[in-house]
């Protein structure tokens, strides 16, 4: 029997949720200050009410249920997936009250889509919003990428034992420090020092390729976010096809490849463990499942004869693949070009790379490579199994920062992942198919939405029935949380209503 | 040997001369049959609109990103393009690869603070253009401003200045509880 939620259980949860969301109202001082530089007066006053709105609640909540004592399993997985829709419901005040979304449903889209990086948006007229809020839908991938949650442990919660279950229901499992809030810490160190890096970097290609010094600074600033966060929201309607350059483009390729990448193994690296990257489970699981996925691609592409050269083919095929596979969703093409001349066969090929996504405890989506790496351990040592005597003990090993032996909790916990990501891909198609979408277009941009990519042939657009775009906000919540937190918080909500 | 000089130059005068009429007859009837495409028509349809003609019409939006003799331009077609009151459509637009030359017409580039200048290109489409590694474009050969831009007039929003207020001093306020009250 499930215990009834008592008092302190709600106490604890409005206290730490009313921290978060004070935590988001808090990153509203940056597109006000970019608001304020440029001056943008009313795109000012709407990050002003964001803000407010967001401190307002936040206080509230940690006034009246104050809280001293420390949070257990359950807390820590309903806070931070109760959190995720409270800072949902208020960061999309700016949004809407710059009156560039159909409805309120519409700027909740985006801003889930921002926080889960998933990059699909609804926003209309794009080419015309303000500075700010351009720079605000960066900046919730850049820090949805690295978790509201860590963004909350790092500067608002004091090291509470509580802290690594609130981590933990993020989607992230790896301590990359002994302390949760110094994983937190360094998470953010990596993240800060690869912003000094790709900003700099961007922003002279996009000055370079003809932007004015200012524009190219915030060009190389936003895209930078939605690249290192594999966001995939771009500052024009034109997504990445914009710049027209083939060096932003290789400059994109790998940040975000490099941002798909375990914080974990990052930090192996930064502290001069270099061979990790050769030996690491799931950067073999990623070089394989891309061949695999850029054959089937190409081998489309090519059979219809879509791109004149192999250089077009690069930069079309292999850009979406590898986009779609560390979850980005940057698009060099138009969505509707995915289904008018792409065809069915590659269409498949970047499908498969958006379902299987990038690293566990990074900024990407998808079943993961070190699931995929684990389950396919796990098939290699059955087959190894059927093939010895009876009496032999076979052992799979596998390399994650250090080895370890494939055990039935590793393959357990891979697998009921991987099954829940598959059913949230269906339930997406599914509704899709329903409101009239071809299968295949539904099937595409339901992996998308589910794996918290971003890439669309179409089907994502305001005009999308509202039901629909309720599914892809929760499969995109879904996807980002990896299930369980959101699992425990239904869980949570019938034991409160039934009582037991 | 003069005559049948004389002769020979009428009759390549004569040559020149329809040989000219005919390209000005091909080049009108071209531009003039040109039909009025938007992105969607090109989108869904490259296979009857690739290598074509087209003419091409919306607002010039972001930045005129110059390579040498020639620029990249972005014209939005989505009814807000040619209302911009109307919040309709869904962000779509066409690359032009156009000459500098052009491009330097342009007075107003659309963003948050312009309204683009509304222009019509006439060129040749390509769904995957060779020159530019697979770019679906439009090569301008020729780029008409139908309606020159502006500065877009944001009215300060008073009603949104004093929302901010109010909420401004009940956040101090519950700041200030918070600080002060339940962390004694």
């Amino acid at each position: 029997m499930i215990p009834r939620p008592r008092l302190p259980d709600f106490k604890n949860i409005a206290y730490y949720s009313g921290k978060i969301v004070f935590g988001v109202g808090l990153l509203m001082l940056i597109p006000l200050t970019i608001a304020l530089i440029f001056q943008e007066w009313n795109p000012a006053l709407n990050f002003l009410i964001g803000m407010f709105s967001c401190f307002i609640v936040g206080l509230s909540l940690q006034i009246f249920f104050y809280s001293e004592s420390d949070l257990n399993w359950r807390q820590g997985l309903v806070i931070t997936s109760f959190s995720w829709i409270l800072a949902t419901a208020l960061g999309a005040i700016p949004h809407y009250l710059s009156g560039h979304f159909g409805s309120y449903l519409d700027a909740c889209f985006d801003l889930m889509s921002g926080y889960t990086t998933t990059g699909l948006y609804l926003l209309q007229d794009l080419d015309h919003i303000s500075y700010a809020l351009n720079t605000w839908r960066h900046v919730l991938s850049y820090a949805g990428g690295q978790g509201i949650i860590v963004i909350a442990l790092t500067f608002l919660v004091r090291g509470t034992g509580g802290a690594f279950k609130m981590y933990v229901a993020e989607g992230k499992e790896e301590k990359l420090l002994p302390n949760i809030i110094q994983t937190a810490r360094a998470i953010w160190l990596i993240s800060l020092s690869y912003l000094a890096i790709g900003w700099t970097i961007l922003t002279s290609v996009a000055i370079w390729e003809g932007m004015s010094p200012v524009r190219g600074i915030l060009h190389g600033f936003w895209v930078f976010m939605g690249a290192w966060s594999t966001g995939g929201f771009a500052p024009q309607s034109f997504n990445l096809s914009y710049y027209h350059s083939f060096l932003f483009e290789l400059a994109t390729i790998v940040l975000f490849t490099v941002g798909s990448f375990n914080f974990a193994l990052h930090w192996a690296i930064w502290t001069g463990n270099k061979k990790e990257i050769f030996r690491n489970i799931e950067i073999v699981s990623f070089c394989v499942t891309i061949t695999v996925a850029l054959i089937t691609t190409s081998v489309g592409l090519m059979r219809l004869n879509v791109y004149p050269g192999l250089t077009a083919l690069f930069r079309k095929g292999f850009y979406h693949v590898i986009s779609g596979h560390t979850t980005t969703g940057f698009m060099t093409i138009q969505s509707r070009v995915f289904v008018k001349q792409w065809g069915e066969m590659a269409m498949l090929g970047v499908a498969i790379a958006m379902a299987i996504g990038a690293s566990a405890c990074s900024t990407a989506g998808g079943f993961k490579g070190l699931r995929m790496g684990i389950i396919f351990k796990a098939l290699i040592q059955d087959i190894r199994k059927m093939l010895s005597p009876e009496t032999a003990v076979i052992i799979e090993k596998f390399h994650h920062i250090k080895d370890a032996a494939l055990n039935e909790k590793h393959v357990r916990g891979a697998t009921l992942i991987v099954i829940s990501f598959i059913v949230s891909y269906a339930f997406a198609t599914i509704v899709g198919v329903y409101f009239g979408y071809p299968l295949v277009e539904a099937l595409f941009d339901g992996i998308s939405a589910g794996s918290n990519t971003g890439l669309s042939c179409g089907v994502v657009s305001p005009a999308m029935p509202s039901l629909m775009k309720i599914v892809y906000i929760i499969v995109m919540w879904l996807g980002r949380l990896e299930f369980m937190s959101i699992f425990t918080l239904i869980g949570f909500m019938i034991v409160a209503v039934r009582g037991k | 040997m003069s005559k049948y000089l004389k002769v020979r130059s009428a009759k390549k005068n004569f040559l020149n001369l329809v040989l000219i009429t005919i390209l000005f007859i091909l080049t009108f009837s071209t531009y003039a049959n040109a039909k009025i495409v938007s992105t969607e028509e090109l989108v869904e349809n490259t296979h009857q609109f690739d290598g074509k003609i087209v003419t091409f019409r919306g607002e010039i939006i972001g930045d005129i990103m110059v390579r040498k003799n020639h620029a990249w331009i972005h014209i939005n077609d989505d009814p807000y393009a040619e209302n911009p009151s109307k919040l309709a459509g869904y962000n779509s637009g066409m690359a032009i690869w156009c000459k500098t030359e052009d491009a330097k017409l342009i007075k107003y580039m659309g963003n948050y603070k312009n309204r683009g200048d509304f222009v019509e290109v006439t060129g040749v489409f390509h769904a995957a253009c060779f020159e530019h590694d697979g770019d679906m474009d439009i090569h301008a050969t020729r780029l008409k401003i139908i309606e020159t831009g502006y500065p877009i007039k944001h009215e300060f929003q008073t009603v949104k200045f004093w929302w901010a207020i109010i909420l401004g001093i009940i956040a101090s306020a519950l700041f200030l509880v918070n600080k002060f009250w339940c962390h004694r």
